[in-house]
């Protein structure tokens, strides 16, 4: 018995567990409460429309990893969006949809320049490209409209036995996993965790971050493709809610702000929660207003547990240290006293 | 990187080695003015009417609000923070006052004070998670601007946006005069003394810089650490709440976007004005003139006939250009070049 709640302890110490119960609770309120229960039109449709927050969120997460924060996923979801619907509509979609993808990564190099070469603050410069995306993309495009290939929205939002988004979503992750082995994914959570160590260890922090905001960069604009395929239209103010959701998505998938822990799979599934919570509200007959507070109240929630359990495991950790060292006296005994 | 900023900014700010006329605290505003006056000597090309004391008037009234956030924004900024939960606070207060008066026939000072301790508290429910969870300030402040925005919301549903009372807008749309000049004008003067006095003469205003330059220092040297940071938190928010009940009085009424385009011009005065997020180092008084440069650039743009979308992705060139320029630390910034040179040149005569 005993052993088992100390499993769960385990579990919900875990960001991604929580992430994963979170979302179950309201998959199952959602389906639950939804007339005729969920079909695959639904989920489809719902898939979709989640499609670009998660991708962008991902994207984001990569950064938070190396303990940065990226505000221009808004701006480039936007700016690719509009960019998919005028110069882009013209040429052959899927050369469009490379061109805005290396767009994208172009725009998250042009970040890591101006913080890594400039070393100036992150928040800063990608507020700064944020502004000046918005802003390009108004100038693009000044009111809503535009051409979207059917190609494209086929693509994205085809009929097929299972939705397309889902097994993008599934072959996200398992990118994912695969990236998480690799070279440069174990340097991602070093550089967040002792930037200092990683470089004495002789990797170039620098080129880190490049990639960090390169393949962020190219992944919010991926975002933006899909987005463009699910609304079937360009607005150049389509992205301002990405801002917040986007950090809502990784603040619910568990990952620590602080940088060098984490997973994208939390982040997918927070995305993927917060596209639920509309959903299963608009069901019982809640919109509007309660469901911005909710959110905003969630998202509060969520960081606030995440803090606590990376704060307690960190103690659990300096306790757990000057003990396991052979014959050596906890350093601090009124530390460990209180602890007990 | 902390220990440099650190010993500059005490360098800076305690060493008198260098004349007050010399320092960045006196150099910096001067230098802001006159590219903001000579910008609006070359509206002139633009349109013929520029140059006008009308003109000028109508940008010290607009920086006046910009002055105000930008003043709780320089604050949080300095101590490593973001709040971008101006919109929902602005939206919060001026709502409040509007329906205060409106609805339920009240008077305006109760309204404004009622909006005032709505402001403060959200800044206490920000200062307290932040402080005391180390949770990232800009998320906090974003979900609780989205919280306030849809709050607002709810409190106004079915309604249209409720007007202000006439109070408040003799006071700050420039229709009433004091001494000539427009009310807005004398507020601004009064917002840039008062600021001046909180930032840089208090000793809470010493205790924020010394927590932004270095949390560890002050907590060893007995600053209530936890206390000061919150406190930042419930002054940002109070002057957003203030800027607020002036934007209403601007406008005319509480619409739920009254705060949406003013964020960004505060975030970009406080980086213009040479604030280093997390730093502790940047000066009120270069956060109040690079409020009045970046009115006058949207005023002369305006002019210009450019759209919405230019305007936004100067203000972000700018942003980008203050950061270049006003970057710290490095002997090779252009900023730090042209102040020696203009050292050595002061020094020769």
């Amino acid at each position: 018995m005993s052993s088992a709640w100390g499993f769960l302890g385990k579990a919900f110490r875990n960001g991604t567990f929580r992430a994963a119960v979170v979302f179950a609770i309201f998959m199952i309120a959602w389906a639950s409460k939804q007339l005729g229960g969920l079909n695959v039109f639904l989920i489809n449709s719902w898939i979709v429309l989640s499609l670009p927050l998660v991708i962008a969120s991902i994207g984001v997460t990569l950064v938070i990893f190396t303990r940065q924060f990226d505000l221009s996923a808004a701006g480039v979801v936007t700016f690719t969006n509009v960019l998919m619907v005028t110069w882009l509509s013209e040429i052959n979609v899927w050369l469009a949809v490379i061109i805005a993808i290396v767009v994208g990564v172009a725009i998250g190099a042009l970040n890591a320049t101006f913080i890594v070469l400039g070393r100036l603050p992150a928040i800063a410069v990608t507020l700064a490209t944020l502004i000046i995306l918005n802003g390009l993309a108004l100038v693009i495009l000044p009111t809503p409209g535009g051409r979207v290939s059917n190609e494209l929205i086929d693509a994205v939002t085809g009929p097929l036995a299972i939705p397309r988004g889902l097994v993008l979503i599934v072959l996200l992750a398992l990118a994912w996993v695969v990236f998480r082995r690799t070279r440069l994914g174990i340097y991602l959570f070093a550089v967040g965790q002792d930037e200092e160590a990683v470089r004495l260890s002789g990797v170039s922090v620098a080129a880190v971050r490049f990639a960090s905001f390169s393949i962020a960069g190219g992944l919010y604009a991926l975002a933006g493709v899909v987005l463009t395929a699910a609304i079937q239209s360009g607005d150049a103010s389509i992205g301002s809610s990405y801002l917040l959701q986007t950090f809502a998505a990784i603040a619910i998938g568990g990952t620590a702000f602080t940088g060098g822990s984490g997973s994208v799979i939390g982040t997918i599934l927070g995305a993927l929660t917060l596209t639920v919570i509309p959903k299963f509200l608009f069901v019982i007959g809640i919109s509007g207003w309660v469901q911005q507070v909710f959110t905003g109240v969630l998202i509060i929630a969520a960081v606030l547990v995440g803090a606590i359990s990376t704060r307690t495991e960190n103690r659990r950790k300096r306790v757990a240290a000057p003990t396991q060292s052979p014959g050596g006296e906890p350093k601090d005994p009124a530390l460990v006293g209180g602890e007990a | 990187m902390a220990t440099t900023t650190f010993t500059e900014t005490m360098v800076t700010s305690s060493s008198r080695a260098v004349p007050w006329w010399r320092s960045p605290g006196f150099v910096r505003p001067v230098v802001l003015l006159v590219i903001a006056v000579a910008v609006l000597v070359a509206g002139r090309i633009f349109s013929a009417g520029l140059p006008s004391w009308g003109a000028a008037e109508a940008i010290v009234t607009q920086s006046l609000f910009v002055a105000v956030l930008a003043f709780g924004q320089g604050l949080v900024m300095l101590i490593g923070g973001l709040d971008l939960s101006i919109p929902g606070v602005i939206a919060l207060s001026a709502t409040t006052v509007a329906l205060w008066t409106s609805a339920f026939k009240g008077d305006a000072l109760t309204g404004v004070l009622i909006a005032l301790a709505c402001s403060a508290l959200v800044g206490l429910i920000d200062g307290f998670l932040i402080a005391r969870f180390q949770i990232p300030a800009f998320i906090v402040t974003l979900a609780m601007g989205g919280v306030l925005t849809g709050l607002t919301i709810g409190v106004t549903f079915g309604r249209t946006a409720p007007p202000s009372p006439a109070a408040i807008v003799l006071l700050f749309s420039g229709s009433g005069k004091l001494f000539g000049v427009g009310i807005p004008v004398v507020v601004f003067i009064l917002v840039g003394i008062i600021g001046y006095f909180i930032q840089s003469r208090s000793t809470w205003g010493r205790r924020v810089y010394l927590f932004g330059s270095s949390p560890a220092a002050s907590r060893l040297s007995g600053v209530p650490v936890r206390r000061v940071e919150i406190s930042v938190y419930v002054v940002g928010a109070l002057a957003s709440g203030i800027a607020g009940i002036m934007l209403l009085g601007f406008s005319g009424n509480a619409q739920l976007s009254l705060g949406d385009e003013w964020m960004m011009p505060a975030i970009a005065a406080v980086l213009v004005g040479g604030t280093v997020i997390g730093s502790g180092y940047g000066f009120w008084q270069s956060t109040l003139m690079s409020c009045v440069l970046l009115t006058t650039i949207t005023v002369v743009i305006q002019a210009t006939g450019f759209s919405q979308g230019w305007k936004n992705v100067l203000y972000g060139v700018v942003v980008l250009l203050a950061l270049l320029l006003m970057r710290r630390g490095t002997g090779r910034s252009p900023m730090r070049l042209l102040q020696n040179r203009i050292r050595r040149t002061a020094g020769g005569n």
